[in-house]
């Protein structure tokens, strides 16, 4: 099977990639937001914890 | 048992858990999710009656499972949540939404994607769809809901209703192509001993529904963690956290 014939799967190419296409954008996103609002938080967290250092000295 | 679910419920063991198994389920999520495209794009044979247009069912079919199970998982840990008052499970039942919101816009955009060649239509008002876009609306309402307070245990106990009450859609979803007749195709894996299909096509599935599910395990173990970090204000476990990680 060539790559041609492959990309093409028999004329049903354009839909199969799109769909894989969605797919692995839908999952990157997902775990991107996840990993983008856990620094956040860690970032929040590290800033209160030392404005309550300061507070403490 | 009761030791251990103890232990869980504790935020900085949790938080230290999530860490630990963060990377052993993303990384095992990739190869198998890798694995099980390679084995339903090249490996396995043409659809007799769909040719190769079926090869969509590998990420369709485990998206829509996982929008289920994801919302079953959610709303177990709500129903603790409420019942035993364990905040630890209000937080995991507030990580999942989004990933599960994310599954369902997969099931239905490929869905529609899928329905072109084989039903000539992207959509349908077609008992399995619409039930479907329901889910996908159940998931938004509920993190709408959790956005529209200021008060943390407010939102906890207002969503985890929502979400317990939201479960009956599951089984309507999922029997919708039995109880109504409808343009789309029947199960095709849950069929246990009796499988609907050979071996060949059907590994790269149960592969594929495998990765989503560690795929899920692992953005739910980030999602857990900011969870607990919004809540957690004062504790001492969060200066030592907070300064290594």
């Amino acid at each position: 099977m060539s790559l041609r014939e492959f990309l093409a799967m028999g004329s049903y190419g354009p839909y199969i990639w799109a769909c894989y296409a969605v797919t692995i954008a839908m999952l990157i996103f997902s775990a991107w937001s996840a990993r983008r609002s856990l620094h956040e938080q860690i970032g929040a967290a590290r800033r209160r914890v030392e404005m309550q250092k300061e507070e403490r000295t | 048992m009761w030791l251990w679910f103890h232990k869980l419920s504790s935020p900085p063991y949790a938080y230290r858990l999530a860490t630990l198994l963060r990377p052993w389920f993303f990384w095992l999520a990739m190869a198998l999710m890798l694995f099980a495209a390679y084995g339903g794009l090249v490996l396995a044979p043409p659809d007799y009656q769909q040719k190769d247009a079926f090869r969509i069912i590998y990420v369709h079919a485990p998206a829509a499972i996982m929008s289920l199970q994801v919302y079953v998982v959610m709303a177990i840990a709500a129903a603790v949540g409420i019942i035993w008052r364990i905040k630890l499970a209000h937080a995991v039942a507030a990580a999942c939404a989004p990933v599960g919101a994310a599954f369902t816009v997969v099931a239905l955009a490929t869905g529609s994607i899928y329905g072109k060649p084989m039903w000539g239509t992207w959509w349908e008002w077609d008992p399995r769809i619409t039930t479907e876009l329901i889910q996908l609306f159940l998931y938004l309402g509920y993190m709408a809901l959790r956005a529209s307070f200021d008060d943390t245990q407010r939102a906890d106990r207002a969503s985890a209703i929502l979400a317990i009450v939201g479960v009956v859609n599951v089984p309507i979803v999922k029997y919708s192509v039995v109880w109504w007749n409808s343009l789309h195709q029947a199960p095709t894996i849950s069929k246990i001993g009796k499988p609907a299909i050979v071996l060949s096509m059907a590994w790269p599935l149960y592969t594929m529904l495998l990765g989503f599910m560690l795929y899920f395990a692992a953005v739910l173990c980030d999602r857990v963690r900011s969870e607990i970090l919004r809540r957690e204000r004062n504790a001492a476990w969060l200066t030592e956290t907070v300064k290594t990680s």
